[in-house]
């Protein structure tokens, strides 16, 4: 009675996915399904997948609607022959739980359950679990290192508090403070550590609170940044922009391209220049981008998502708005690609159209720097207003200065837009006498542009009479 | 032509040796036989004329050219035979073959040399015993040139060990002549040890047999060894087709043959004997032939671990008075427990003292010996053959090296060679390891180059588990019996033994018989470390360190049974970190963590794994130098914090 089984395997669209959230089920178990038809739905934590049918023949599921679903398991099989009874047979003790135990223990397997993988002929007892066997008949002397005392003493905790604890170092208190976190226990993560080692939290609330599972994604989004904060030392500069309307005076040169496009086309210019913000940090080096690949956040309440122009820099602005149109249309349809948000090197976040007037952006992981671009405010009967540029970096990478000069650069660049040439050079005058240019030109001279400091000078103070 | 011929149950006796050994050459040429066969037609007599005058109890031990001395003996044509031909029913199930033979007394080995300590050492088991049994070893005169037989003869003599080593002088060793190779007189030899020496031929086996009466009767009797040259002349090639002697010398030496001239000259005797052999011998030949050959894998299974015990004893004495009393412990409860070594009787008591006053307390039982360190371990290995709990102390383990092939070429394969017949529970106690500023031939770890010989057994000793109880278990009869080198790492002899933990953490042993050690602690561990020996206490300080400083929980596993490895029980307790840092105090090429490494590496790819060991040059005796080539606490320290980054 050898029945052909068949499983239904995920492909593994991200290396940082451990599992997958089973959305529902778009064929009951134990139904006839034919070759390529539509099986199941799922979510990663980049977008959500269908899963359809290796084969022809009767549906067997593994999971329920709802769960997580490590991505090494298939999520259930195509049989020859109609299951016997109810679904999740083969998983009837794989339960969420187990899921996560198993995304969590990393692949070798460790643990008393865990049989031993042997290539020789030499059979090798399977010991029991570690915890039953050592049983001590004489008490731990227990211990504290230097670093748990002083925690210790901040949160007010006791020896007592770490019965059964007999070398109690910072780990231990972590997990005491957050006792969810602590079970099961992550395997040691080799590589990852940051995000795991950001994740240590706070007490549990003393107020009544309901538990709302985050969505794969929420929690993929928060580990990103949670790593991206970890590994980097948060500083911020901003700069006020004054500002007749650029977005309408972007619309009114006709270029090619909204206000967005023309930022980012900008942005990646001054990524060449100051690539300190094209960087992440690692171990002592500043790992510097050999691209320039700029991300820029969309969220149109459902969720965030940062697509990626790659190469920006060497696009045209025609280019860039062209794959920026091209990158929010799959967004909008829910059909943004691995690929479309990868390996950005730097993130623009424009909060303009909310109206938000300044905001704290957070550095994405392997990143090291972030953009925010607040919203056109106008006092209403007056000509000008402002916007607000932020910019957050990693200090270990850049400076304030540094900082500040970027941001300038980017304003005057944003500037330009809003005028015309000859507008622009009526209003430009030497940064030390004050002269206009219409001044300077009475008087036969020129204004010229200075690197250092980055400002105009007109020929008199730079040469002298 | 001697005047008398020997009687027909002597001559039927010579010639079935030598009808045996043309069967043999025959087979090989059909390809029925495996290896290769040294013949000694033309030296049959020497068998001959010893078996006369042996009693059950003596022992022969042979060399590579040993089917006359065997047969000779017991006549057993089949079971030699089979075993030649690889077959179950051979008299060591197949797994000797001609050179390796063990059977009713009677035991060979195909290494020039090392078989003179051996028989020495069983003689002397015997002399223990009062027995009045004695041992005969063959030698060639290709032997001559081994210095284990002069270490041997020394020892004999001085012990009064009923030893008779019967020197078979042919004149070639395998193709060199005498002539280029020995200096001197031979039987000077022997008696620059005052040793008596008698001398004889094969070509008058009726003298022979009166010279070879005398001999045994001397042994016996004096309780002496005694050296007798017999001259006599191998009629085939060494092995086969390996002889470049000149024809004439040959020829001439036919002509002198008893055997073969007394079937040239009476046929009416030699024929119904020569008949009756044949039939003997195509009677035996089909028979072995039907046993099947042999085909059995030597089946190693890791001992199972059944339990985990928190270790507790009384500490609190020295590492080196702590072996004292396990040692003594031994010798009070059995009276097969022997010590032999250099400089162990009291009052001096061992370079180490670990012996003290036990020669004063056990008189006999525990001796010195000659710096003589392939000689002693040889006459250990006899003992332990002969059914005796030997103790060998070497006084450093850099000199251990000096007695290899006694570990190698005979300890260790005594049992499985001689088809499981023997057990040779020998026990060879050194010290190991530097940090004391004794320079480069006094401070070494050695033991990696004894790592993995199968049929033995390496312990290294440290200060967490009694070295009492594993020397008493060592010298019991509840554990497997076989060859043990047992590592006391210099710097631990004045170490408190004591089951102490660091703070936090507690110890932890293993079910096994020669347990692990396992310091555990009630926290989830950042790594763990696996040592023994004399590399503990600094791994110790390391961990104590790596908490306080670093916040780093790290467990510690100490192996004592560093062959055969412990890897399965290991495995679980690494894994419980996922990282292990394997330290050594010998060089780490091909060493002990090298095998660790990969056995680990075979059964988990998920641990991380890193390795400390000592730096790839010769151990310095400028103290400063020698603590920055060997593995330290801060070398520890910052592995640790490599493996866990």
């Amino acid at each position: 009675m050898s029945s052909l089984s068949i499983p239904v395997a995920l492909e593994r669209d991200n290396v940082n996915d451990e599992s997958v959230v089973l959305v529902r089920w778009l064929a009951d178990h134990g139904a006839m399904v034919e070759a390529d038809a539509l099986l199941a739905e799922i979510e990663t934590s980049k977008a959500n997948i269908e899963v359809h049918s290796p084969a022809a023949g009767y549906l067997n599921h593994h999971f329920a609607a709802g769960e997580d679903v490590p991505v090494s398991e298939p999520i259930a099989t195509i049989t020859s022959e109609a299951p016997a009874s109810g679904p999740f047979l083969k998983k009837g003790a794989n339960t969420s739980t187990a899921a996560v135990i198993a995304e969590a223990e990393d692949t070798p397997k460790k643990g008393p359950s865990a049989p031993l993988q042997m290539p020789s002929r030499e059979p090798i007892p399977v010991t029991a679990g570690l915890a039953a066997e050592f049983t001590a008949v004489t008490a731990y002397r227990q211990r504290f290192s230097p670093l748990a005392v002083k925690m210790m003493r901040e949160h007010g905790l006791t020896e007592k508090d770490f019965a059964g604890k007999s070398a109690v170092r910072k780990q231990d208190i972590l997990d005491f403070l957050n006792p969810a976190a602590a079970k099961p226990s992550p395997a040691p993560a080799y590589g990852d550590a940051a995000p795991r080692a950001a994740a240590a939290a706070s007490p549990l609330p003393t107020q009544p609170y309901e538990e709302i599972k985050l969505s794969k994604a929420k929690r993929r989004e928060g580990m990103n940044l949670a790593a991206g904060v970890s590994n980097a030392v948060q500083s911020a500069v901003a700069v006020t922009c004054v500002t007749t309307g650029l977005q309408r005076a972007i619309a009114k040169r006709k270029i090619d391209g909204n206000s967005s496009a023309v930022m980012l086309y900008e942005v990646s210019r001054l990524l060449r220049k100051y690539p300190a913000f094209n960087s992440t940090y690692r171990d002592g080096m500043r790992l510097e981008y050999k691209q320039v690949n700029v991300g820029f956040a969309m969220d149109d309440g459902r969720g965030l998502k940062v697509a990626v122009v790659p190469n920006a820099d060497t696009l045209s602005l025609a280019e860039i708005t062209t794959q920026m149109r091209e990158l929010t249309e799959a967004y909008l349809d829910d059909k943004l690609t691995t690929a479309q948000i990868a390996n950005g090197t730097f993130t623009i976040s424009d909060l303009s159209s909310m109206g938000i007037s300044g905001f704290f952006p957070l550095i994405s992981e392997n990143q090291g720097a972030i953009l925010g671009v607040g919203a056109e405010q106008f006092i209403p009967g007056h000509q000008y207003g402002w916007y607000e540029l932020v910019l957050t970096f990693d200090h270990q990478l850049g400076d304030g200065r540094t900082a500040a000069l970027f941001l300038n650069d980017l304003k005057d660049r944003m500037k330009a837009y809003e005028s015309t040439l000859q507008e622009l050079q009526e209003e430009m005058s030497c940064s030390r006498c004050m002269r206009s240019v219409a001044e300077l030109r009475e008087k036969d001279q020129h204004l010229l542009q200075s690197s250092v400091p980055n400002q105009y000078l007109c020929s008199v103070c730079l040469t002298g009479y | 032509m001697p005047a008398l011929l020997p009687e027909p149950r002597l001559l039927e006796k010579a010639l079935g040796i030598r009808m045996f050994e043309q069967r043999l050459l025959k087979l090989f040429s059909e390809g029925r036989l495996f290896g290769t066969v040294h013949t000694c037609i033309g030296q049959e007599w020497t068998g001959v004329a010893l078996a006369e005058h042996l009693t059950p109890g003596d022992v022969i031990f042979s060399n590579h050219r040993c089917h006359g001395h065997y047969l000779a003996r017991t006549g057993n044509y089949e079971g030699l035979f089979a075993e030649i031909m690889g077959r179950e029913a051979g008299i060591c199930r197949g797994r000797g073959g001609s050179q390796h033979i063990c059977d009713g007394n009677v035991f060979s080995n195909g290494i020039q040399g090392g078989i003179v300590p051996v028989a020495s050492g069983i003689a002397y088991a015997k002399r223990l015993r009062g027995t009045g049994d004695i041992a005969v070893v063959f030698v060639g005169d290709g032997t001559l040139g081994e210095g284990a037989l002069y270490e041997t003869l020394n020892i004999a003599s001085a012990w009064g060990i009923p030893v008779m080593v019967v020197l078979e002088n042919n004149l070639y060793a395998q193709s060199t002549s005498q002539k280029q190779t020995l200096s001197g007189d031979i039987e000077a030899r022997a008696q620059a040890f005052g040793i008596r020496t008698l001398r004889a031929d094969t070509w008058d086996p009726l003298q022979l047999i009166e010279t070879m009466g005398q001999a045994v009767d001397y042994v016996r009797s004096e309780t002496r060894p005694l050296f007798l040259r017999v001259d006599t002349y191998r009629l085939m090639a060494h092995s086969k087709s390996d002889d470049d002697r000149e024809k004439a010398e040959v020829e001439s030496y036919w002509e002198r043959d008893l055997v073969h001239r007394a079937a040239k000259d009476f046929p009416e005797i030699m024929g119904p004997i020569e008949a009756r052999l044949l039939a003997t011998l195509d009677a035996a030949v089909e028979r072995a032939e039907t046993s099947p050959l042999s085909n059995t894998l030597e089946q190693v299974h890791e001992e199972p671990v059944a339990s985990w015990t928190e270790t507790i004893f009384l500490g609190g004495e020295r590492m080196v008075n702590r072996i004292y009393a396990g040692l003594r412990a031994a010798l009070e409860r059995d009276e097969r427990v022997v010590m032999l070594g250099e400089d162990i009787e009291g009052p001096y008591g061992g370079a180490f003292k670990a012996t003290k006053d036990l020669s004063l307390l056990f008189p006999g039982r525990v001796r010195n010996t000659p710096i003589s360190e392939l000689a002693i371990t040889g006459i250990t290995n006899g003992l332990a053959l002969a059914g005796m709990k030997p103790v060998l102390e070497v006084m450093f383990g850099d000199f251990i090296m000096l007695a290899s092939d006694q570990i190698l070429n005979h300890a260790a394969k005594f049992e499985y060679m001689y088809g499981g017949q023997v057990k040779t529970p020998l026990v060879l106690r050194t010290p190991m390891g530097g940090m004391r500023g004794y320079g480069p031939t006094h401070s070494q770890s050695l033991e990696k180059h004894l790592l993995g010989i199968p049929g033995t057994r390496v312990l290294a000793l440290h200060q967490r588990f009694d070295p009492a109880t594993v020397y008493e278990r060592l010298l019991s009869d509840e554990v497997e019996q076989k060859p043990t080198l047992v590592i006391e790492n210099k710097v631990l002899y004045g170490e408190k033994a004591s089951p102490d933990a660091v703070e936090g953490y507690k110890w932890f042993h293993s079910g096994h018989s020669f347990p692990l050690s396992y310091m555990r602690s009630e926290s989830k561990p950042d790594a763990t470390v696996v040592c023994y020996g004399g590399m503990l206490p600094s791994v110790e300080q390391a961990v104590d360190r790596l908490f306080t400083e670093h916040d780093l929980v790290i467990e510690v596993v100490c192996v004592m049974q560093l062959y055969p490895l412990q890897k399965a029980a290991m495995l679980p307790l690494l894994q419980h970190s996922g990282r292990a840092l394997l330290v050594e105090e010998g060089h780490g090429f091909c060493g002990f963590t090298a095998e660790l490494m990969a056995s680990f590496a075979e059964l988990d790819r998920g641990l991380k794994m890193r390795r400390l060991y000592s730096h790839p040059q010769h151990i310095p005796s400028a103290k400063p130098l020698e603590l920055a080539v060997l593995p330290n606490v801060e070398r520890v320290i910052k592995e640790v914090l490599e493996l866990v980054r």
